[in-house]
């Protein structure tokens, strides 16, 4: 034994020493007492009582020290622990077999040393209760008297915890025996509650003792710190009385909130130490069921409310509110109870912002645990939803919301996303338009996108204008979002954002003649501002979306339901669009000039179809005159005017002159001269849409008026004829030249033209005299394919003089054609 | 046993917003070898999505299609000894015609030619060559064709003849039909021609 170690022991200021010596110190006392219990389990044996209780004395000794922190306490008190309960089981024995229990209860007061005197007393009352000789609620009341002869902090919360620790099992309630001697619940609620109290304020105090002696602040401050955390393990000890409390089957409901929770709430409140209400609040949350914490709602957070400035509330409320959203899944509210138990929360919520004691993201965090909560209770409920995010929108002041406020926000909104999954449910909510509003523009985008996936996904048609409306507030970030250069790239995030959004376009409209126009109306308002970049993808859904109303209004009209809507109004719309989109777009607008034509003229509106058609021609002669896409424009205005089947005949003619014209205009003879061919057919027009000899949807083609130019139908073949003949190189002259040809034949078996027999011979001889001009030059080869597609084209005439209409073929020099080419 | 598979005028997201679960479900990979896709689709994702479903795919410029997929004008594809074209049909002029039709099909001297734009599905023999179209897979809104119904081909090549399958969603019920055409000759023959 070094004279060190003597040295420490003997110490009687509470002056902790440094660690080192601390374990030095802790291990020295363990040795002693082993060094005790040795002796003492040999007396133990030997049944000599007394003995034992001396040895027991001399352990239960060293717990007198103050040399050791908290934590090294806690170390050595267990350690002795198992001794003491080894004597108290030796005791019961004793008393079984003779000892007098209130005898030994007497006696061990006589102990010198007031800590082994309190230990030995509180383990003798043990003894004594397990008799039944004396009513266990006076016990229990003596031992509470006693232990309040140790003020001392440390020593005076190990000495209850000894206590709570040995009557745990004997504590009177509504299961075990109803007896005078034996006591009621009541009994242990008092008893464990006084414990509670006195346990509380002595490790109040802990915090408050000064250990040292010749530090400096510096110093002080840092051992305090890591003192202080020792300490606050400590408060388990405290929290064990009221997880014994909760254990008592007695402690129902009504006595809970009559009886137990004013006690325990009234010391937590008044002893108005940060660290003992943190602690103890969430200890008595998570020790007593929920449907308690239910029934006394009110009064919880009304305390809450009360607790010391510095006090956590938000890790409380967390707390409290996580495990109700638990309690909510298994367990129903009552329906009258729903509203009430959210309006609980809500209206302490609110008291506490505006208390402005936590932090902005705090609140945030409670306003999403309240979200959850609204969400556990009813799901149908949106107004929870709603008065979260109004909450939320308030709390933020209409400022951006920072990153860290930004991330809880976020998480609330797609919480909210994905529990209702369902766009026409997520666009009732007021307030979320508002809120999403303040969130940093990468996350707005994120939601906006979320929600156009959802209508995709879903498949959703919006109809109800305010409905649409409020979906449109929802993303409106996507439409206005600066643009930059990365932006631009063919495959980048914002060209796949765009494309959803055009695709959900096709999502809202309605059967409804009325409500479709008002739909293709906030179309208009709303993406028609949105800029060149943008406006390059919307135009298309937006346009085809007043075309599909168009085809809609026209059926509605064959089935003879009436409508308010005019067409006019509606091609007005369109047209005014297209009008300013010419400047930045031409090539859309002029194809999309030529989609309104024809839809137009499915309407049977020959005016407003003229007029598409005069637009798209306007914008050919002004922009594309000069490029090289110049022929395929026009030949988009031939194709498209071939289908206006209910234009009358002088606007028909008009444009169709428009063509032919543009046509001898075009840069390359062989475009030229297929062109004006095309066009040549526009001037006979009888019964089917074109003369032809086999079209698809013939039905739909047919032409309301008939319309026969001779004159400018033979002008047009001939011209084109000249033009193939003499400016177009050979052989592709002769390609185009049988192209022409066929043409003819076309009208030559309407036998109603003056495409007659000596045109088609005259044709057939020119062609014969372009090859035999050009073929004379051994230079120039002839090309496999041409061949071939000649030879092809001769077979087809030469079938005709064995088809249907063989007789006005009789006279038609083809042989002489396939001699030439064979 | 070659399957093709003949798909087109999507105009996703122009007119439209995807092509039809129904059928969506039905064009799955692994049996189709080859694609021809008479266009319209019109934006990359749709084009990406056709090579979801096989590796050898055509696609030709529709009148919508962005530049910058650069699709070209048309197609000739060999498929089993068999020579296809593909075009996608809105500069046949008139639109649909069969006259206008035959003159492309021999300028790019091809047994079948494969052409849509009408968003209506045909399917006719003229002179031993074959033309289809298979309509519009998306039912699209067409200019052009009242009540379009959604449809598309796929073919099954065979030694002696081609079965051709027809897909349409009528009012939402599946509707499958067969075709069957023998291999056209891509020889001619003499006959009739004196």
């Amino acid at each position: 034994m070094s004279s060190k170690g003597s040295d420490l022991t003997k110490r009687k200021e509470s002056v902790l020493t440094p660690r080192i010596e601390q374990e030095t110190l802790l291990q020295e006392l363990k040795d002693k007492i082993q060094r005790s219990a040795f002796d003492m389990r040999k007396f133990l044996e030997d049944e000599q009582t007394i003995l034992v209780l001396i040895k027991t004395t001399e352990m239960i000794s060293e717990l007198r020290t103050s040399a050791l922190s908290p934590k090294n306490y806690f170390e050595l008190y267990s350690f002795l622990l198992n001794e003491l309960r080894n004597v108290e089981s030796y005791l019961d024995e004793q008393v079984k077999t003779g000892l007098s229990a209130q005898e030994l209860y007497k006696v061990v007061q006589f102990t010198g040393q007031v800590i082994p005197r309190l230990y030995l007393l509180i383990t003798a009352g043990s003894v004594l209760i397990n008799t039944e000789e004396v009513p266990i609620k006076d016990i229990l009341q003596d031992l509470n008297k006693m232990c309040r002869g140790i003020q001392h902090p440390t020593r005076g919360i190990f000495l209850r915890y000894y206590l709570t620790q040995m009557v745990k099992d004997k504590l009177p309630d509504i299961t075990t025996q109803n007896s005078e001697m034996h006591g009621t619940v009541e009994d242990s609620i008092n008893f464990i509650i006084s414990n509670f109290i006195e346990m509380n304020k002595l490790w109040i105090r802990m915090q408050h003792q000064t250990p040292f002696g010749n530090l400096s602040e510096i110093g002080k401050k840092y051992v305090h710190t890591m003192l202080g955390k020792e300490r606050t393990e400590l408060g388990m000890l405290v929290g064990t009385n009221l997880s014994r409390l909760a254990q008592l089957e007695g402690v129902t409901v009504e006595i809970y909130s009559q009886n137990v929770l004013p006690l325990i709430l009234h010391q937590i409140i008044d002893c108005n130490d940060k660290i003992a209400q943190e602690y103890l609040f969430v200890v008595m949350i998570q020790a007593f069921p929920d449907e308690f914490h239910l029934e006394t709602l009110e009064t919880l957070l009304k305390s809450l409310e009360e607790l010391n400035p510095n006090v956590d509330i938000k890790e409380i409320l967390q707390e409290l509110m996580q495990r109700l959203v638990i309690y909510f899944k298994t367990n129903r509210a009552a329906e009258n109870q729903e509203h009430k138990i959210f309006t609980t929360f809500s209206d302490s919520i609110s008291r506490i912002s505006q208390k402005k004691v936590l932090k902005q993201t705090d609140l945030l965090i409670i306003l999403r645990c309240l979200l959850q909560i609204g969400f556990s209770l009813n799901l149908n409920r949106i107004d929870y939803v709603d008065y979260v995010f109004q909450s939320a929108f308030r709390l933020l002041n209409n400022e951006i919301i920072k990153q860290d406020d930004s991330n809880v926000v976020t998480q609330m909104i797609q919480e909210v996303i994905q529990s209702y999954n369902n766009v026409i449910v997520l666009i009732e909510i007021e307030s979320f338009p508002h809120l999403t509003n303040l969130l940093p523009l990468a996350e707005q985008r994120k939601i906006a996108n979320n929600l156009i996936e959802n209508v995709l996904k879903s498949q959703t048609i919006i109809e109800e204008i305010e409905k649409l409306q409020r979906f449109f507030n929802l993303i409106q970030i996507l439409l206005n979002h600066p643009i930059n250069q990365n932006d631009l790239q063919f495959d980048s995030d914002f060209q796949k954002e765009q494309s959803a959004l055009c695709k959900v376009i096709h999502f809202f409209y309605s059967d409804d003649i009325e409500k479709y126009f008002l739909i293709f109306q906030l179309l208009i308002k709303e993406l028609n501002g949105t800029g060149k970049v943008r406006m390059k993808n919307y135009i298309f859904p937006l346009i085809f979306s007043g075309l599909k109303l168009a085809q809609k209004m026209r059926e509605n009209e064959r089935n003879k339901s009436e409508f308010s809507i005019s067409f006019n109004q509606l091609f007005d719309s369109i047209s005014t669009i297209l009008e300013n989109l010419i400047n930045f777009f031409p090539e859309v607008a002029f194809k999309l000039f030529l989609q309104t034509a024809q839809a137009a003229n499915k309407c049977r509106l020959e005016k407003v179809a003229y007029e598409m058609m005069l637009k798209a021609i306007t914008i050919y002669g002004d922009v594309f005159s000069l490029r090289e896409t110049q022929f395929k424009m026009l030949f988009s205005i031939i194709s498209t005017l071939f289908t206006l089947n209910y234009i009358g005949n002088e606007y028909f003619s008009f444009l169709a002159v428009q063509c032919a014209i543009h046509s001898k205009k075009l840069v390359q003879p062989i475009h030229q001269a297929k062109a004006i061919c095309c066009c040549s057919r526009f001037f006979y027009l009888q019964d089917s849409l074109i003369p032809t000899n086999s079209l698809e949807n013939s039905q739909n083609q047919k032409r309301s008026i008939q319309f026969h130019d001779d004159k400018k139908l033979v002008g047009c073949l001939s011209k084109a004829i000249r033009i193939a003949s003499s400016s177009i190189e050979f052989p592709v002259s002769l390609e185009s030249l049988f192209e022409i040809l066929d043409v003819c034949l076309i009208f030559f078996e309407t036998q109603k033209t003056n495409i007659n027999i000596e045109y088609i011979n005259t044709l057939i001889e020119l062609i014969i005299q372009v090859k035999e001009k050009n073929q004379s030059q051994p230079q120039v080869l002839f090309p496999q394919n041409s061949l071939v597609f000649i030879n092809q084209m001769i077979r087809k005439f030469i079938k005709k003089k064995k088809g249907e209409k063989k007789e006005i073929y009789l006279e038609i020099n083809f042989q002489k054609l396939k001699k030439t080419f064979n | 046993m070659v399957f093709v598979l003949i798909i087109g005028d999507f105009h996703i997201p122009h007119r439209t917003y995807d092509v039809p679960t129904r059928f969506k479900k039905l064009l799955v990979p692994g049996k189709i070898e080859i694609i021809l896709s008479t266009g319209n689709l019109t934006n990359k994702e749709t084009r990406e999505y056709l090579t979801t479903l096989a590796s050898d795919i055509h696609v030709v410029k529709g009148d919508f299609d962005d530049d910058n997929l650069n699709l070209p004008e048309n197609d000739v594809v060999v498929i089993d000894g068999i020579k296809f074209g593909l075009v996608h049909g809105h500069d046949v002029i008139p639109w649909g015609d069969h006259d206008s039709l035959g003159v492309i099909q021999r300028k790019l001297g091809v047994d079948i030619l494969i052409h849509g734009h009408t968003h209506e599905f045909s399917a006719f023999e003229s002179e031993g060559k074959i033309f289809i179209n298979p309509g519009s897979v998306t039912g699209a809104y067409s200019g052009f064709t009242e009540d379009v119904v959604p449809s598309f081909v796929l073919m099954d090549i065979q030694k002696e003849k081609i079965i051709t399958y027809v897909y349409k969603l009528k009012n939402g019920e599946l509707e499958v039909n067969k075709l069957f055409f023998s291999r056209p000759k891509t020889k001619e023959s003499d006959e009739n021609f004196d």
